[in-house]
């Protein structure tokens, strides 16, 4: 299978906190990763440093054979096919919907207004927002939301999605309606990152989990392999705390 | 001169109303004018403020930011930290002696404007500073560049949130051009004490100039307090419950536009 992302080896502290200890491991295109972990185990901060939202103090990540943790990287070009999605949507408040998807298009892409509007529309479509194209952000629900921040981040055609704690910022009835949207992504093929809580959701619709304790990588495999045979006594303590 | 106060008041107001009049036209411009020179310097100001270097700039694009730093923060300090009175005399007498020729309403403009910049500067800074790290980070991860997100993110928002402050600032102005009377600017006050001077009179005049003052800045509150209100949008609340159901829906209305 093509491989699209490789992280080597990367580390990564906060002043004296060692959130990521040595990570390796590799992404192949169309594969769906879910990464699981108790509060504070990493899952989040490893997620943007793929997104090179956080800079690593070791290591390499290769997206696509190039390396991005290279000094001379384009990393806005890097960036414009990674999506992201964060727990807290991050829609522009200055932005109705539909501009927040035209807008990275026109001055990311370069497209034209009226190609970015079509292209806006069918991927509002896609998450159930078309009819919302015209709301302004702050109006909307957290899942409404978070569909939104999805569309925008397809709009730039993305070849892997990361999605850090989607669900988490939203009621039950909510994370249904992301979760859902997300599955329909996998089904497509689409290459994913995903960190999240949901662990039925993480068992159904991924290709491998990677369960992250103290910043490495306690067990990573098949979601049958971690979630009914777990090999790590961390992970089973985690998996059957109740 | 009728003896009484409000015959004399009624008098003055009578026979000098032109010059109180010509007095609040400089006044209003001269603030007005300050206060859009002093938004356009100070947004500028702002941003040298703000700007860091980061790990991977040139050496060069390094040491202009850091020259844009120390520029923009001793201006600030400059202007924040000397009366407005003494600034006034300093540049006007300053640019005659250079050998330059203005007026002195010119030169009011001019130092009401880059006086008020250094203090628009700190409001625009704080209000880029309000603005959730999110907004960028979701710019950033979208492919733009920190100027592309700055101009079309975070500026907007951060603009249009100190929008109340400046005029605050207007407001301000209004009151305190009355300095530049020391370098003989007509405005409000400087007029006022000239009709003083024509009949001794000093309590009832001052006393006009007040309320005039007085007006001013009520109206100009008034007129703020509108704005204000038009940029928060029209029956912008929340509901304070969680947000299962969209707002849109509880108060009926359409949320278009």
């Amino acid at each position: 299978m093509d491989e699209i992302i490789r992280v080597e080896h990367i580390s990564k502290s906060f002043d004296n906190l060692n959130v990521l200890k040595d990570i390796s491991f590799s992404v192949s295109k169309g594969e769906v990763i879910s990464i699981i972990g108790s509060s504070g185990s990493g899952k989040s901060t490893l997620i943007r440093c793929i997104n090179l939202l956080e800079t690593i103090d070791q290591g390499k990540i290769y997206f696509k054979n190039e390396c991005i943790t290279d000094k001379n990287v384009n990393i806005n070009n890097v960036r414009s096919k990674i999506g992201m999605v964060f727990q807290n949507f991050n829609l522009f408040l200055n932005k109705n919907v539909i501009d927040n998807c035209i807008l990275p298009q026109a001055v990311v892409l370069k497209r034209s207004k009226q190609v970015a509007k079509e292209i806006a529309l069918s991927y509002l479509r896609k998450v159930g927002m078309e009819e919302f194209a015209y709301y302004q952000v702050r109006s909307l629900s957290g899942g409404q939301k978070q569909r939104v921040a999805i569309a925008r981040a397809l709009c730039m055609n993305p070849e892997v999605m990361l999605f850090d704690e989607p669900t988490s910022a939203l009621d039950p009835q909510m994370v249904k309606e992301v979760l859902k949207v997300i599955k329909e992504l996998a089904d497509e093929k689409m290459t994913m990152l995903i960190v999240t809580h949901e662990m039925n959701f993480a068992k159904n619709v991924s290709d491998r989990i990677i369960f992250l304790s103290g910043g490495q990588i306690a067990e990573m495999g098949t979601p049958t392999q971690i979630f009914n045979n777990p090999q790590n006594e961390i992970t089973k303590a985690f998996l059957f705390q109740e | 001169m009728p003896s009484d106060f409000f015959g004399a008041v009624w008098y003055l107001v009578t026979n000098y109303w032109q010059l109180f009049l010509y007095g609040v036209i400089t006044t209003l411009i001269i603030s007005l004018l300050g206060t859009l020179i002093g938004f356009v310097i100070g947004l500028g100001l702002s941003i040298l403020k703000i700007t860091k270097s980061r790990a991977n700039n040139t050496l060069t694009s390094k040491i202009f930011k850091k020259i844009g730093n120390i520029f923009s923060s001793s201006y600030i300090q400059f202007f924040r930290g000397t009366p407005m009175m003494v600034q006034a005399s300093l540049i006007y007498y300053g640019f005659l002696k250079l050998g330059g020729h203005w007026t002195a309403f010119s030169a009011g403009i001019f130092v009401v404007g880059i006086n008020t910049a250094a203090y628009i500067a700190e409001i625009i800074r704080s209000g880029i500073n309000a603005i959730d790290p999110g907004q960028m980070e979701a710019a950033r991860s979208l492919g733009m560049t920190h100027y592309q997100a700055m101009r079309k993110v975070i500026l907007p928002q951060a603009v249009k949130n100190v929008i109340p402050a400046i005029g605050n600032e207007f407001i301000v102005n209004v009151k305190d051009t009355s300095v530049l009377s020391v370098i003989a600017v007509t405005d409000l006050f400087y007029n006022s004490k000239s009709i003083t001077m024509i009949h001794y009179v000093y309590f009832e005049v001052y006393f006009i100039t007040s309320i005039i003052y007085l007006i001013i800045t009520l109206l100009s509150s008034r007129l703020l307090a509108l704005l204000d209100k038009k940029l928060a949008g029209k029956n912008r609340y929340s509901i304070p419950t969680s947000q299962t159901v969209p707002e849109v829906f509880i108060k009926g209305g359409n949320g278009h536009g």
